[in-house]
C-alpha cells in the first residue's frame, strides 16, 4: 500500500499517482496523505472514510534538526502531517485564534507563517539575524522576536510585515515574555545575565533584573502578578513581582534524587490559567517540575523525555506537552492528575510546541 | 616511488570509503578504530589529563550518566549483583549491544517480564542496572576514546607544521637531483597528513554525537523497562 486516505485531516495531494487508481476517487476529494513519518510505519497504513470532521486540537512542534514541523492530533496522539519549514525551526507560536502558526527559522533568518488547518506557507516576516524566540502580542500584533547574534529584539507588524521597532538589549537575547495586557515585554539575555523589562509604549528598556546565569525564558501569569524567569546555567527559576518594581520574590532551586545537579537545566515555563501552577522544562534532568505558585514550592518532578526543553497546553489546560529534544519525542502530561500519559515520536531534536483549538 | 611513513594509517582506499560512509557508520567506524588501536591506553589517558581538558565537543562533558535522568523506579543502587540473575545477565549484553534495535530489544525485555514471574519487578529493575551499568561504562570508554581522537589530531597538527618547516627549508636548499626527489617525499607527506587530518575534522561532529547515540539507548531502554513494572 503506497499511501493513506485520510478522514479528517484534509492536507495535499500526492504529487504522483500510480497508474490503475480509480479516477473516481480524485473526484471523492479523497486527498493523500503522505507523510515521511507515516510511511515508515508502511503496513500500518489505513483506510479511512472521508469525513470532513470539526477541526480537533492540534499541537505542532518545530524539529530542529529535521527541519520539519510536526502536526500531533491531539485527541488520537497520532502524528498526522509533517510540515517542511526553512532551516533549523525552533521557536513557534500560533495567533489568538489558532489560525496560523508562526515558526522562526533559525538558519533562514525569518519567521515563517503556516495555516494551522492546511498546513500551508501563507507568509514569510521578517526577523532580523538568528531568530530564536519570539511572542506574539496579546492582541496577535506585533511579533516580537529576539535576535541572538546582534543582541536586538526586533518587533515586527504580522499585517504587512513592516518593522516596528528595533529595540537593543543585553548580549544574547533569548527568552521573550509579554504580559497579558501587552504593556510590558521582558526579554532575557544570556550572556548578561539579566531580564530586560521594556515598555511597549515607548519601545524602551525600563528595568533590568539580574538573575542567575544563562536566562532562557519568560513567562508571565495570567493576570500579570508574577514574571518567571528561568536560568539554564544557574539551575533556578526566579518569580518577579512586576508591580513592585520588578523585584524577586524568590529563586525556585530544584533537587531530583539520582540526579546530577549540573543536569538540572530548568528552560520552558508555563503557568496554568488559574494561575495555580506552573511547569518547568528541566532539560536535560529529563524532568518537568510541577510548582505551586502560592507556596512557590516544587510539588512534584515528572520523568517526560531526553532534554525537555519547551511546553504547551492543550486549550483546555487539561493536559501539557513537552517537546524532549534527545529523544525525538513529545510526552503528554495530564495537568489535574499530574502524571506523564504518554509519549510521541515525532522529529529530530524537537524544540518547541503550541497547540490550537 | 611514493614514501609512505610507517605511521600514515590511512590508505588512500580506506580514506576514500571513510568519505562515503554514512555519518554515523563513519563515526562508530572512526571510533571503533581509535578504541580499538589501543586499549591499554584508556587509564593513562584519564589519568594524565584533567577531565575535560582535551574536550573537543561542542556537547558538554558528562563524566558519567544519573539514573535518575531516566528511572523514576525503585533504586537500582543496591542491585549491582545483577550478573548473579543468570536470564539477566544473557539479557544485558544483547539489549545493549548496538546492533540491536530499540524494537528488538523491547520485545527480548517483553518477553523476560512475562516469564519473570512473582519477582517481575524486581528482575526488571535488576534488569535496568545491569544495562544502565554497562552502558554507562562503556560510554565512559569512549570519552577516553574521543580525547585520544583529539589529541592525535593535535599531534598530527603539530607534525604537519613541523613538515611544512622541512619543507620550505629543503626547496631552498634542493640543487642535487636526490635533494629534489627527497623535497618530493616531504611534499607528499605533508598532503598525505593534512588530507588525514581534514577527514578526521570533518568526523569529529560524529564522533561527538556518540555518547549521545549511548545515552539515548540507555533512555529508551529505561522507558521500555519501567513500561512493564506494575
Amino acid at each position: 500500500m503506497p499511501f493513506a486516505f485520510d478522514h479528517c485531516r484534509i492536507t495535499r495531494k500526492a504529487p504522483t499517482r500510480r497508474a490503475g487508481n480509480d479516477p473516481k476517487e480524485e473526484k471523492m476529494t479523497r486527498r493523500i496523505l503522505l507523510s515521511a513519518g507515516l510511511a515508515a510505519l508502511a503496513g500500518l497504513l489505513t483506510v479511512a472514510e472521508t469525513a470532513p470532521a470539526l477541526a480537533q486540537a492540534r499541537a505542532f512542534v518545530s524539529n530542529e534538526r529535521d527541519h520539519t514541523v510536526s502536526v500531533v492530533d491531539v485527541d488520537s496522539l497520532k502524528l498526522i502531517e509533517t510540515i517542511k519549514t526553512g532551516r533549523r525551526p525552533r521557536g513557534i507560536t500560533a495567533s489568538p485564534d489558532g489560525k496560523l502558526v508562526y515558526v522562526c527559522a533559525s538558519d533562514d533568518n525569518r519567521v515563517e507563517v503556516y495555516d494551522s488547518k492546511t498546513y500551508k506557507l501563507v507568509k514569510t516576516l521578517r526577523s532580523g539575524p538568528d531568530p530564536e524566540l519570539f511572542v506574539l502580542a496579546p492582541s496577535g500584533n506585533p511579533l516580537y522576536i529576539a535576535n541572538e547574534d546582534d543582541s536586538m529584539v526586533t518587533a515586527v507588524n504580522t499585517e504587512n510585515n513592516e518593522l516596528v521597532a528595533e529595540i537593543p538589549v543585553g548580549v544574547e537575547p533569548e527568552g521573550m515574555g509579554v504580559s497579558p495586557d501587552g504593556r510590558y515585554l521582558v526579554n532575557t539575555s544570556e550572556t548578561t545575565n539579566m531580564a530586560h523589562v521594556i515598555d511597549t509604549t515607548t519601545n524602551e528598556v525600563i528595568e533590568n533584573v539580574l538573575v542567575d546565569s544563562r536566562p532562557r525564558y519568560a513567562q508571565f501569569n495570567h493576570d500579570g502578578t508574577q514574571l518567571w524567569v528561568s536560568s539554564e546555567v544557574g539551575g533556578t527559576v526566579a518569580v518577579i513581582d512586576p508591580k513592585n518594581g520588578w523585584k524577586i520574590i524568590k529563586k525556585i532551586s530544584f533537587e531530583i534524587p539520582g540526579v546530577n545537579k549540573d543536569a538540572i537545566q530548568p528552560v520552558g515555563i508555563r503557568i496554568t490559567k488559574d494561575g495555580s501552577t506552573a511547569f518547568i522544562a528541566l532539560g536535560p534532568a529529563n524532568h518537568v517540575a510541577v510548582v505551586d505558585t502560592k507556596t512557590l514550592e516544587v510539588k512534584k518532578y515528572l520523568l517526560v523525555g531526553q532534554r525537555v526543553w519547551q511546553l504547551g497546553f492543550t486549550p483546555d489546560e487539561k493536559q501539557i506537552f513537552s517537546t524532549n529534544g534527545n529523544s525525538n519525542d513529545i510526552s503528554v502530561i495530564d495537568v489535574a492528575s499530574e502524571k506523564v500519559l504518554k509519549s510521541v515520536p515525532v522529529g529530530r531534536l524537537p524544540w518547541g510546541v503550541v497547540i490550537v483549538p | 616511488m611514493t614514501r609512505i611513513a610507517p605511521e600514515t594509517p590511512v590508505p588512500i582506499t580506506s580514506l576514500t570509503r571513510l568519505r562515503q560512509m554514512p555519518r554515523p557508520a563513519l563515526a562508530f567506524a572512526a571510533l571503533s578504530a581509535a578504541l580499538l588501536a589501543s586499549p591499554l591506553a584508556v587509564l593513562p589517558a584519564e589519568a594524565a589529563a584533567p577531565a575535560g581538558s582535551l574536550w573537543p565537543c561542542i556537547q558538554p562533558r558528562v563524566q558519567t550518566l544519573a539514573a535518575g535522568q531516566m528511572w523514576d523506579g525503585p533504586s537500582i543502587d543496591n542491585n549491582l549483583a545483577w550478573r548473579d540473575d543468570a536470564q539477566v545477565a544473557e539479557l544485558v549484553p544483547v539489549i545493549v549491544a548496538r546492533r540491536t534495535t530499540i524494537e528488538d530489544a523491547t520485545a527480548r525485555i517483553e518477553t523476560f517480564a512475562t516469564a519473570a514471574g512473582p519477582q517481575k519487578n524486581a528482575r526488571l529493575t535488576l534488569l535496568f542496572a545491569g544495562a544502565f551499568d554497562q552502558i554507562n561504562s562503556l560510554r565512559a570508554r569512549i570519552l577516553t576514546g574521543i580525547e585520544r581522537y583529539a589529541q592525535h589530531q593535535i599531534d598530527l597538527s603539530n607534525r604537519i607544521k613541523d613538515e611544512s618547516l622541512r619543507f620550505a627549508q629543503a626547496k631552498k636548499t634542493a640543487t642535487t637531483d636526490e635533494a629534489r626527489a627527497k623535497l618530493a617525499d616531504i611534499e607528499q607527506q605533508v598532503v598525505w597528513d593534512t588530507r588525514i587530518y581534514d577527514s578526521r575534522t570533518q568526523a569529529m561532529s560524529a564522533v561527538c554525537e556518540s555518547p549521545v547515540i549511548l545515552e539515548q539507548r540507555a533512555f529508551a531502554l529505561a522507558r521500555a523497562i519501567r513500561g512493564l513494572m506494575d
